[in-house]
């Protein structure tokens, strides 16, 4: 769909409500736990939800959505709520809480689920940022007024019809004036359905390309897709519209890291985020609590397609032989750090500092001296000099076997 | 008379009943040394009527260009009947700078203010 093929990435390519955009990019960028939450209030198909994306991924904040519609009691909202906020020390990353729709939750009844909600927007150590599309119900008036309000007003058509051009022109489509006008006229200020409106009159036959969201994908389609992205939302998208397990999406997006060489900081940064979400998947497990799961592919999507910005990387499953990739694995982090370690003085890349150079220096560094000396020209800690001797061990056996 | 949105104004004594609920009621700015400014937060349609019955004159809302920051001209727009009399919009683009590359210009001008 067009709207999601031209959702803007950056706050500055939006259109409409600029005082309002400005106002809230200054209030994330000058963010202090001072600051009140932000509440984003005006009609639908504005730009509400994009322009909280766009400008967290514009500002380096990792977005936490939480659709505030299905959480209507206190002791769900908690159940939600409650281990996110134990989570936050896992990311390294600036965070930002964004409760959707949330005049979801205040069409509701329960008091306790707005009591809670308010006492959790109070103590958050994070940025809060609320939407909502109503705002003659009391109980947005009350939440206003202990937020700071962004008003957004409707897309002027001159606007709608300047967007609706310059996407038609993207396509190599056109439009007749006449039509382009009607269009703009129905959409009355809504952006989204401009350009939905635009997308079914160009197509000619009245059908749009169903939404990838709405239909079911193979996780080999999801990763091409996944890695065509050029956004985090699309990389998003495209995984949460496969049904795999979550395991077998972070050993797929390893193997195709691996495969398509990503070298240095990036792998030791990627096969470090992709440890996180399998540790989140660990601890979903332990706890039990599977509702986590809802934000696992965000989670998982965000910080891979962040980490891997500017680094090539294809579907792919072959090229490392299987138990080597089964070891890379197993000991990713520290493994991923030693060979980026080892790239540079060896003038290799780090896959083939892995491959080559790895159970070598591992086997070198049976003798303590050399190991001491491994450690300190390489700047290994603790945990990787473990993998390292563990290496030496399996290699010992192997030689011993002959 | 004519509100351009975002400017600041001036208008002539209306009441204090009526000031009072235009900047209450329909969040319109006051200040003492400046005057009026309609704002995101303010209500144009309230603000509209408010006067209209308050001065018994038309008022005209008039929306800045974002790109060159003039008035724009509702009379000569297609859309003029589209945007009814109180338009409830932030900015618009006027004739001059809607040129092939107003697209660009547009997201350009927005990053120059964001700085
Ligand atoms: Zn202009």
């Amino acid at each position: 769909m067009w709207v999601e093929k031209y959702r803007p990435a950056n706050p500055n390519t939006m259109i409409g409500n600029e005082e309002t955009r400005l106002n809230f990019i200054k209030w994330l960028k000058n963010w202090s736990r001072k600051s009140r939450p932000a509440l984003l209030l005006g009609p639908p198909g504005v730009g509400k939800t994009t322009l909280v994306h766009a400008t967290a991924k514009n500002l380096g904040f990792e977005v936490l959505e939480l659709n505030a519609s299905d959480v209507r009691t206190k002791s769900k909202l908690e159940e939600r709520l409650g281990p996110l906020r134990l989570h936050t020390t896992l990311f390294e990353e600036k965070l930002l809480i964004f409760l959707d729709e949330v005049d979801g939750i205040y069409g509701r009844q329960d008091r306790g689920g707005i009591e809670f909600l308010q006492d959790l927007i109070k103590s958050s150590r994070i940025p809060v940022v609320m939407v909502a599309n109503v705002e003659d119900d009391k109980k947005i008036v009350k939440l206003a007024k202990s937020s700071q309000v962004f008003r957004f007003q409707r897309v002027p058509p001159k606007l709608l019809e300047m967007v609706i051009k310059s996407i038609l022109g993207r396509e190599g489509l056109t439009l007749d004036q006449g039509t382009l006008e009607m269009i703009v006229r129905d959409a009355n200020g809504d952006v989204r359905a401009a350009v939905n409106s635009a997308q079914v009159a160009a197509s000619g036959t009245g059908e749009i390309v169903s939404e990838i969201r709405d239909t079911q994908i193979t996780l080999v389609e999801a990763l091409k897709i996944f890695f065509d992205s050029s956004s985090s939302r699309e990389a998003y998208l495209a995984l949460s519209s496969c049904k795999a397990q979550p395991r077998d999406k972070i050993r797929a997006i390893f193997q195709s890291i691996m495969s398509s060489g990503v070298e240095g900081e990036k792998l030791v940064k990627v096969l470090g985020e992709l440890s996180k979400a399998d540790e989140l998947v660990a601890e979903i497990g332990r706890t039990q609590n599977y509702r986590l799961l809802r934000y696992f592919d965000q989670i998982l999507a965000n910080s891979v397609f962040n980490a891997l910005q500017g680094a090539d990387v294809r579907y792919g499953e072959e090229s490392l032989p299987w138990n080597l990739q089964l070891r890379i694995w197993n000991e990713r982090r520290q493994l991923g750090y030693i060979s980026s370690s080892l790239a540079k003085p060896h003038h290799v890349s780090s896959r083939d500092a892995a491959l080559i150079y790895l159970p070598y220096i591992a086997l070198l560094s049976r003798s303590k001296n050399y190991e001491v000396k491994v450690r300190n020209k390489l700047r290994l800690d603790e945990s990787t000099v473990k993998v390292l001797r563990k290496e030496v061990q399996r290699i010992s056996r192997e030689v011993a076997k002959g | 008379m004519k509100i351009v949105v975002g400017e600041w104004f001036w208008m002539p004594q209306v009441g204090g009943d009526v000031f009072k609920k235009l900047v209450k009621d329909a969040g319109l700015k006051y200040d003492k040394s400046n005057g009026f400014q309609a704002t995101p937060e303010t209500d144009m349609r309230l603000v509209a009527a408010l006067l209209q019955s308050a001065l018994k004159e038309d008022v005209e809302v008039m929306l800045k260009c974002f790109i060159c920051g003039a008035p724009v001209e509702c009379e000569e727009c297609r859309y003029n009947d589209a945007c009814g009399s109180t338009k409830t919009f932030q900015s618009c683009i006027c004739k001059d700078c809607e040129t092939k590359e107003v697209s660009a210009i547009y997201s350009m001008r927005f990053t120059e203010l964001v700085g």
